[in-house]
């Protein structure tokens, strides 16, 4: 593997790239050999967007040579750099919504488009799909097909072109995990026969599984190349933050506390009527926290809501510290003391144009001292936001700016901020960190634990079995609208939770 | 894979500087499009804004007669701009205004000349404002409560307020109608006792009290509970139900508030410089033009008095250009080009273009996911 | 007749077309000099319509009037076109009075209320005020009898009729229409006893393409001549389309609808126009309502259409003579109405009633 003679793939000398005075890329060095999974780690904003987009002919370097294959390289445009075999994978895919698969396969391939036989392009597609493990419709359009599917296009187009090198930008950020692991085995596949992939991430767990070696980026500087074996996540997450993480401590299991949040048979309608829950029962006592998995669309949101308010169940019953508030509605629960961290921080939690200290009265501006009777205290908002912007170090805010200016770590921080302001007896909370970076991950997960240290009964419901095996005390499985297995921390591993949440019922009893 | 050249996106941080320069350049620029035209036309822009500037400005009754015309376009844009700032598409401020007019006419000649102005004037003013609130509950409660297309139903309702109009007036012997005039149908007078006491030309203190309402509305909206909620309905309607804020009531309230406005737009013009329910008095288009100077002035209630008084100074300016020969197409045009240049300016306020050199990094609100 | 907002930002949107507009319309709006060299500054004289002078209908009848004064006498004319009736007009009034005009004309009834106002705060300005009823010291107001010419236009519908049913387009159920519709409807029965006049009302003086429709229900009911009391030629085209004959009103349109054409009762302003402004400008103008009737020329008929026979034609010239000498009047007294029922001419000024051989409402 580290044989110097073999000619690199592609080698990236002290690359240089300044966007507005923001030093993007300072002198950065990276090489690619042939057949590896190669990761580039770090946090948002490290710069690996900026060196891949510079490797892929969308951006020029201020500074510094590209050598592809052992020669310098000039690339003025994406397609030159397809020319010399290498495509890039953005974010936010490029195609054509209106067109079917095969239509964008050829696209700016074949000039004529119009002229080319369609059934010889769908064919193409089906055999090109089927060698690498990317199963899809070569006559659908593309705005039918779900995320996971439109990025097999992107990377069927690189393939129909013939790409040696494939830059993968944040892949899994829009897939299931079932989805991650079918798109690592066609990596795998693509460097069997000896193309390179570059996988961008700031998943610790994914780079260790997937790639070969890892290339680490901190504030536009490469800090560390390091070949995967012998990487631990320790030491990587150093490299990529600068700093020790604390990873999230949990004080042993002592759910000996007052049940603060009981359900009991709960039924919830879905979107289209049917039921989505249907009749689940647990409890969640101070001082704990219940994680509840599942493979999204089994009912989570329907439970969330019924829990919270948002939705009326059809029969059941929610009490909250001893009040039953299944009839009641949101505000009702709020004033029983109950925190909910939504899935979608933006336009549910948080109010995208209204002011950071704004939504962080979002909750209690109906009283003192956000308001005096029915008149609104505008000085409060502001020193009572200085405040928690402090404290819970929300970073980015200018004063008077809507809060969807800031950074989703920093959105999380807010929203966490203001709901754990409440000082809640229950806090409900939907992947938590979802999408966020591993620093803000970790800021998240403490403030979580705070609270189930201060006697909160917690709800936690994520996709990340990580992130549940860490924080929770307990787990409950829901699958199909049901709950399919309770399982203390101790009893709980990856393995027995992915059987679970497939539907097979657990056969050992809690 | 395309790369284009330029591209539009959201504007992270709007400057104070340039949401302030952003509407005066609009200004600027659609002046300057209109003297091109001018030009073409063979007059000389400058003395037509000099006459212009003159006619609604130059004099005492040049004043007075702006300030009257921009009476009604305060409260008719103070209605659209509250309605639309929590999504709220009521664009029946046209209906509302003419009903407005319609009830508080009635309640005034219903009352008679025995009444003294001191309660006759509150109370068809307060007429005009129910009735205005009535006709926009006729769209909102279907709105909230079955989920109908309030675009549809409040434009539905402007011709059908019209034709109601026409049809006391010109279609029966309505109470509305005056019975000593033969040769032409025409509204009955409003009796003194209920008439808008004037104090400055043809003035009345219909302005006092429209810019009473405009700082009324500001304060609602920025200053009290209720305004809190319904700039987070408007904002996130699903935010607000996370928050515990009863969406309906809200959009409810403020559609019935919006309705006032405009009602109460009317009924200040019945009582005012109109002196009765006269359809060729009222037909103005004032509940349109209101969304204009809701749009203009950024639904912020307090720039809508300005932005109606420099609409009301437009609209009176148009028949003084003919004296000296300017088209009144042109008028017309200016007055078009500078709400085209607004909501052009608004556009480049809200959104930036950039050529693709930024890097996903840089840029605020990079979606991390 | 006025432009509601809306469609003026729609119009808008038609700017490159409005540009040829406002050229093409350069001569109704600027400022006549009519050439003389006598010393001092001509008299300012003012006119304001409802709807823009090229609308080859009222308003442009009376711009031909002003035109005409503007030929005989040294006058300084503005034109101020397309100015909503009802109590924003005031201002108008005054900005023109304030202006320095002496005399200002003010064409639609609508204008009335205003102009009286305005003309309270102006006492040393002469306002003239076009088929109202108010007046002041320095008011006037001033119509014509267009019941004559209406007369006579029936006269030639109830002779080019076959179907023995006319249909008349017409804009609102008031005194000086109803007196419109009799006379005309008279005419009618005057040379065919047979033919009825069906009215439908419009409730608008011009809306074209309600015009239109209106016409169109009444050739659809079999009408096969068209009479109108409205401001735009639409009724006519709607006739022409339909093989049917059309009377027209205000001007001569035989331009609009060239077969259908027979005639259609005119206006003639500018004798009265002209005589005002040497009152004023002498010092002998008193307050008074003016009526003008076709033996003074404010009132005749347009060119026959080639469809008028001769015998149709001297009929009508014969009437006409009579009625200028004055031996013969439109309205019998007493009169029959709608119902047969016999009753006192009374006032025709406030006529609320239909004669007979008119189908329809009079109260609209």
């Amino acid at each position: 593997m580290s044989d110097s003679t073999e000619t690199l793939t592609v080698d990236l000398r002290d690359i240089h790239k300044q966007f507005y005075g923001v030093k993007a890329n300072e002198g950065v060095n990276f090489q690619l050999r042939p057949g590896e999974v190669h990761a580039l780690l770090g946090e948002n904003g490290a710069g690996k967007s900026t060196l891949c987009s510079i490797l892929a002919g969308l951006y020029r370097p201020d500074a510094g040579e590209m050598i592809i294959e052992g020669e310098p390289v000039v690339f003025k445009s994406p397609k030159d750099a397809l020319a010399a075999g290498i495509g890039m994978v953005y974010q936010h895919f490029r195609l054509v919504p209106n067109l079917t698969v095969a239509e964008n396969l050829a696209l700016g391939h074949h000039n004529l488009g119009v002229m080319v036989d369609q059934k010889d392009l769908q064919r193409d597609a089906t055999q090109l799909g089927e060698r690498y493990g990317l199963p899809v419709d070569p006559t659908a359009r593309i705005w039918q097909l779900s995320v996971g599917e439109q990025q097999r296009v992107e990377i069927l187009k690189l393939l129909y072109r013939d790409a040696k090198v494939l830059i993968l930008d944040e892949p899994t950020a829009v897939l299931t995990p079932q989805e991650s692991q079918s798109l690592f085995s066609t990596m795998r596949q693509l460097t069997d026969e000896g193309r390179s992939v570059i996988f961008v991430s700031h998943k610790l767990h994914e780079v260790k599984q997937v790639s070969d070696r890892v290339s680490v980026m901190r504030q536009g500087q490469m800090v560390g190349e390091i070949d995967t074996a012998d990487a631990e996540p320790k030491d990587l997450a150093r490299m990529m933050v600068g700093r020790d993480l604390e990873l999230p401590t949990r004080a042993e299991d002592d759910s000996t506390g007052q049940p603060m949040l009981v359900v009991r048979d709960l039924r919830v309608p879905g979107d289209r009527g049917l039921e989505s829950v249907k009749g689940v029962s647990f409890e969640v006592r101070s001082g704990e926290v219940v994680g509840v998995a599942g493979v999204s669309g089994n009912g989570q949101r329907e439970l969330a809501y019924g829990l919270v308010g948002l939705r009326r169940p059809t029969s059941g019953s929610v009490t909250l510290d001893g009040v039953d508030v299944t009839e009641e509605n949101v505000l009702e629960h709020i004033r029983q003391g109950l925190a909910y961290i939504p899935q979608n921080r933006l336009g549910m939690g948080l109010s995208p144009g209204l002011t950071t200290e704004d939504n962080l009265g979002l909750k209690a501006f109906r009283e003192a001292p956000y308001s005096k009777g029915r008149q609104l205290v505008p000085a409060a908002f502001k020193s009572r936001g200085k405040d928690l912007i402090e404290q819970y170090d929300i970073r980015g805010v200018v004063p008077g700016l809507p809060i969807r200016l800031l950074s989703g770590g920093n959105l999380q921080k807010a929203l966490l901020a203001r709901e754990v302001e409440m000082q809640p007896k229950i806090l409900i909370a939907r992947s938590p960190t979802r999408g966020l970076d591993v620093g803000a991950t970790e800021a998240v997960r403490n403030s979580i634990l705070r609270e189930r240290s201060r006697g909160t009964g917690v709800l936690l419901m994520s996709e990340d079995l990580d992130e549940l095996l860490a924080l929770s005390d307990r787990l409950i499985v829901l699958y199909e609208g049901e709950i399919v297995g309770e399982l203390t921390a101790r009893m709980a591993t990856a393995e027995r939770l992915g059987l679970l949440m497939a539907g097979q019922r657990d056969e050992v009893a809690p | 894979m395309t790369v284009r050249r330029i591209i539009v996106e959201p504007r992270g941080l709007a400057s104070l500087r340039l949401t302030l320069t952003v509407p005066l350049l609009s200004v600027l620029a659609a002046l300057i499009i209109g003297g091109i035209f001018l030009w073409i036309t063979g007059d000389n822009p400058l003395t037509v804004y000099g006459h212009m500037v003159d006619a609604a400005f130059g004099s005492s009754r040049g004043v007075s007669e702006t300030l009257i015309s921009a009476t009604p376009l305060i409260l008719t844009g103070l209605a659209a701009a509250i309605a639309f700032k929590m999504l709220v598409w009521n664009i029946g401020a046209e209906g509302q205004f003419l009903l407005g007019a319609i009830v508080a006419a009635g309640i005034a000649i219903a009352m008679g000349d025995g009444v003294p102005a001191v309660l006759a004037i509150p109370v068809v003013i307060m007429a005009g404002a129910i009735g205005g609130a009535l006709w926009a509950a006729v769209s909102a409660v279907p709105r909230v409560y079955l989920g109908t297309n309030e675009i549809i139903t409040t434009l539905m309702l402007n011709f059908i307020a019209l034709n109601l109009m026409n049809y006391l007036i010109f279609g029966s012997n309505s109470p509305w109608r005056d019975p000593l005039v033969s040769t032409f149908p025409t509204g009955r007078p409003i009796p003194d006792g209920a008439s808008l006491p004037r104090f400055f030309n043809r003035l009345d203190v219909g302005i006092f009290i429209a810019i009473a309402v405009a700082i009324f509305a500001w304060y609602l909206v920025n200053r009290t509970r209720w305004g809190f909620e319904v700039r987070v309905v408007g904002d996130s309607a699903e935010t607000a139900r996370y928050a515990g804020i009863q969406v309906p009531r809200k959009i409810l309230g403020v559609f019935l508030i919006s309705g006032a406005f405009a009602g109460l737009a009317g009924a200040l013009f019945v009582a005012g410089p109109v002196g009765a329910l006269d359809p060729r008095s009222l037909d103005l288009g004032l509940g349109f033009t209101g969304i204009i100077v809701a749009a203009l002035a950024r639904l912020n209630a307090l720039a809508v008095i300005p932005v109606a008084i420099l609409m009301g100074a437009l609209n009176n300016a148009g028949p003084s250009l003919q004296s000296i020969g300017v088209p009144p197409e042109i008028v017309t045009m200016l007055q078009g080009a500078i709400l085209i240049f607004a909501v052009g300016g608004e556009f480049f306020i809200a959104n930036r273009l950039r050529r693709p050199e930024l890097p996903p990094e840089v840029l605020a609100g990079e979606a991390a996911a | 007749m006025r432009t509601g907002n809306l469609r003026r930002f729609i119009a808008l949107l038609l700017a490159l077309a409005m540009v040829a507009a406002a050229c093409g319309s350069d001569e109704g709006t600027e400022t006549t000099e009519a050439g003389g060299e006598t010393g001092g500054d001509p008299m300012k004289v003012a006119f304001v319509h409802v709807s823009p002078v090229a609308d080859k209908g009222w308003s442009w009848a009376h711009d031909q009037g002003a035109q005409y004064l503007a030929a005989n006498m040294d006058v300084d004319i503005t034109t101020l076109e397309a100015i909503p009736e009802g109590s924003d007009s005031q201002r108008v009034f005054e900005d023109l009075a304030a202006a320095g005009n002496e005399l200002i004309f003010g064409t639609s009834f609508g204008y009335m209320e205003p102009m009286l106002a305005a003309a309270a705060n102006f006492p040393d300005v002469t306002f003239m005020h076009a088929t109202g009823f108010m007046s002041s010291d320095n008011m006037g107001n001033y119509f014509g009898a267009a019941e004559e010419g209406r007369y006579l236009t029936g006269i030639a519908a109830g002779a080019a009729t076959q179907t023995n049913l006319i249909g008349y387009v017409a804009a609102f159920p008031i005194p000086e229409v109803l007196r419109g519709i009799n006379a005309f409807t008279l005419g009618v029965q005057e040379v065919n006893p047979d033919a009825e006049v069906q009215v439908v009302w419009t409730s608008t003086w011009f809306d074209p393409p309600l015009e239109s429709t209106a016409a169109q229900s009444l050739l659809d009911a079999n009408a096969d001549v068209i009479a109108m009391h409205q401001d735009s030629a639409a009724p006519g085209q709607a006739a022409e389309a339909a093989g049917a004959k059309w009377v027209g009103y205000n001007t001569d349109m035989t331009e609009f609808a060239e077969t259908a054409w027979l005639t259609a009762p005119v206006w003639d302003w500018g004798p009265f126009y002209l005589t005002t402004a040497q009152q004023v400008a002498d010092g002998s103008w008193q307050s008074e309502a003016y009526y003008g009737n076709m033996a003074d020329g404010m009132v005749d008929i347009a060119p026959f259409g080639p469809s008028v026979s001769d015998e149709t034609r001297a009929t009508i010239e014969e009437r006409k003579a009579q009625i200028i000498d004055g031996s013969f009047s439109v309205f019998p007294d007493p009169i029959v109405d709608q119902d047969g029922t016999s009753r006192e001419l009374g006032d025709i000024f406030g006529m609320d009633y239909f004669v007979e051989g008119v189908i329809g409402s009079p109260t609209g």
